[in-house]
């Protein structure tokens, strides 16, 4: 019989098994188990951005504020449950959608596949392009516009102008299409070299502002154009002209993506920038709070209050290390005898302490069925039999102590001064403890 | 050595140096496996754009060293909290300055390179274990942003742990 029972996971919509690696890490970090389901606590740190999204059409993944995601959002897609992407037509209009199925590769190919064949013609199986069958299998090599900025920016003297001329030429060919337009460009640029070497004759080293107007010049073929590149471009000088890059690329992508209508994906913008001769700022591990976090939970408890007082983002972090081993604290603590400080430490994390205790409490039985279940299953193990049976005794005493313990809290409620709930406090302490001996 | 293993891709550091890698060794990197499955064996190289080549040089050697280890698994988080010990190597590897060792983690963090990321975190725990606030404020120049009537506040609300 399968005895594994399963949950869903209210952040993937999978299946998890309750007991797991992964619903335990849930249960640890924000959500409670309650009614057979994940509910998430309300003093949960919210949810963390979504790293990718579903696109229901293609079935791929997408990339969180990457240039599809953007991409789709522009068209209209609208994201469900937070992770599916989903097209207008499925959302707008859901009578006519048994009248009027989406257009899927399959549907268009059954209906047109014949005629496009005969024209030698397939379609895209994501964006539905017509492609000519002749020239799949033979991807032209596509000059990188930025890989065009860098290399006339990398031009210096004369004499590399001269040698990048092919190069010059068959770019702004494959950019513009038009093999006039890129003869026009040779002969203006030979021009400029003829007359700056008639200037001076072989040797002739033209001054640094006289390459500059010339690469000034070249580059304002492809500054003409209003592509992807053009926005970020735009975007550098609008938002940074006065004071340079002075965040983390992650954050200046996120910047630029947001304000960009169709934004390039990191990959192009991270080359764009060090075409430039850009460059982002490095990030301090302080900075990030994911890393504080990593650092304070190697640390003792004891450390880790220390560090709590460090600054605000420690202080967060530290909590939130105190508030997962909150269980493993109180438990060490009642071990010693330290009621009234796991209370204080209760109290510090701002939780409810019987709500906590009768956990504890619960945390306890489960431990005691499950050394009944060992005891059992192992009865033949005589040597462990002692210590099994003093392990379940001392859970038993810790059980007794809490019960007794909460009943004092509750009891406390009535009393109104609070000397006299202090003194009722200390009187039902010793009374507990003296009960838990017993 | 099998085919696969001497397959090679090219890093290049925010600084524009590149570096030539067995797939394996980057491989190490969670960020860099799924980007060569995602995107295939290519022969451009790979922008990174928040590392520069100082850096990059001792991930690599960190990844070089590690190569054959397999990966971590999901670790019981408390198990993993309780465990500060580093070996050797890893020690002796991390004896650099404070501003490498963090770039290092930085760098750990964006590649995904989740053992080097904790054994960074935990070199900078042992920094940190037994110093006052103050004295980690100094040592890592972070900024004090409580007012005094906070500080008071936290104070009491650790009394819980003081000589327990």
């Amino acid at each position: 019989m399968d005895a594994n029972r399963y949950v869903i996971n209210p952040e993937t919509g999978r299946q998890i098994r309750v007991g797991g690696v992964r619903f335990y890490q849930l249960i640890d970090e924000r959500y409670d188990y309650f009614n057979g389901e994940l509910v998430r606590r309300a003093n949960a740190p919210p949810p963390g951005p979504r790293h990718y999204y579903f696109n229901t059409i293609t079935h791929r993944r997408v990339t969180a504020g990457g240039r599809r995601y953007y991409e789709l959002l522009n068209a209209g897609w609208d994201i469900e449950n937070d992770y599916y992407l989903v097209p207008p037509e499925v959302i707008s209009d859901d009578a006519n959608e048994a009248q009027d199925p989406l257009p899927t590769h399959e549907r268009i190919m059954a209906i047109h596949g014949e005629k496009l064949a005969n024209l030698n013609i397939t379609l895209c199986r994501e964006c539905f392009i017509a492609i000519n069958l002749e020239q799949v299998g033979k991807p032209k090599v596509r000059l990188s516009s930025v890989e065009f900025r860098r290399y006339v920016n990398s031009i210096t003297d004369l004499n590399t102008l001269i040698e990048s001329k092919d190069y010059l030429t068959r770019f702004i060919r494959s950019e513009y299409k038009v093999k006039e337009f890129a003869d026009k460009f040779l002969n203006n640029l030979e021009t400029m070299i003829d007359s700056r070497h008639q200037l001076g004759a072989t040797n002739y080293v033209p001054p640094a502002n006289d390459i500059d107007h010339i690469r000034i010049w070249i580059l304002g073929f492809i500054n003409n154009q209003d592509g992807e590149e053009m926005g970020l471009y735009k975007f550098l000088q609008s938002e940074y002209h006065a004071s340079g890059i002075n965040e983390a690329f992650n954050e200046f992508y996120q910047n630029y993506a947001g304000n960009v209508h169709n934004p390039m994906n990191k990959n192009r913008v991270s080359r764009a920038l060090s075409a430039l001769g850009l460059k982002t700022e490095m990030k301090k591990v302080f900075d990030i709070p994911e890393l504080v976090g990593k650092i304070i939970s190697y640390l003792p408890i004891k450390s880790q209050c220390t560090v709590s007082r460090v600054n605000r983002t420690w202080r967060l972090e530290a909590r939130r290390q105190l508030y997962i081993n909150r269980k493993k604290i109180i438990d060490e603590l009642l071990s010693k005898q330290n009621l009234r400080r796991a209370v204080d430490f209760i109290s510090a994390l701002n939780l409810n302490k019987i709500d906590e205790l009768e956990a504890l409490i619960t945390d306890y039985k489960n431990r005691r069925d499950d050394l009944l279940n060992k005891l059992d299953l192992n009865s033949d193990l005589d040597h462990s039999m002692p210590i099994m049976s003093e392990l379940k005794v001392l859970i038993n005493q810790k059980i007794m102590y809490l019960i007794h313990y909460i009943i004092v809290c509750k009891d406390n409620t009535f009393l109104k001064t609070e000397e006299a709930k202090n003194q009722n406090m200390r009187e039902w302490e010793e009374q507990a403890f003296l009960a838990s001996s017993d | 050595m099998s085919a696969s293993e001497a397959k090679k891709i090219t890093l290049k550091s925010c600084d524009d140096i590149e570096f030539k890698v067995d797939i394996r060794v980057a491989s190490r990197s969670i960020l860099l496996k799924n980007m060569i499955e995602d995107v295939g064996e290519t022969d451009q190289s790979i922008p990174l754009p928040n590392v520069n080549e100082r850096v990059l040089k001792k991930v690599l050697e960190w990844c070089e060293h590690h190569k054959d280890d397999p990966q971590p698994a999901i670790e019981d988080s408390d198990t993993r909290r309780r465990n500060t010990e580093i070996d050797d190597w890893n020690k002796k590897f991390l004896e650099v300055e404070q501003d490498m060792l963090f770039e290092i983690i930085l760098a750990a963090n964006y590649l995904d390179i989740k053992q080097l990321l904790d054994i960074g975190c935990k070199t900078v725990a042992n920094m940190i274990k037994g110093k006052t606030p103050e004295q980690i404020r100094e040592t890592f120049n972070i900024q004090n942003d409580f007012t005094p009537e906070e500080e008071e506040q936290i104070r009491k609300e650790n009394e819980w742990a003081e000589d327990r």
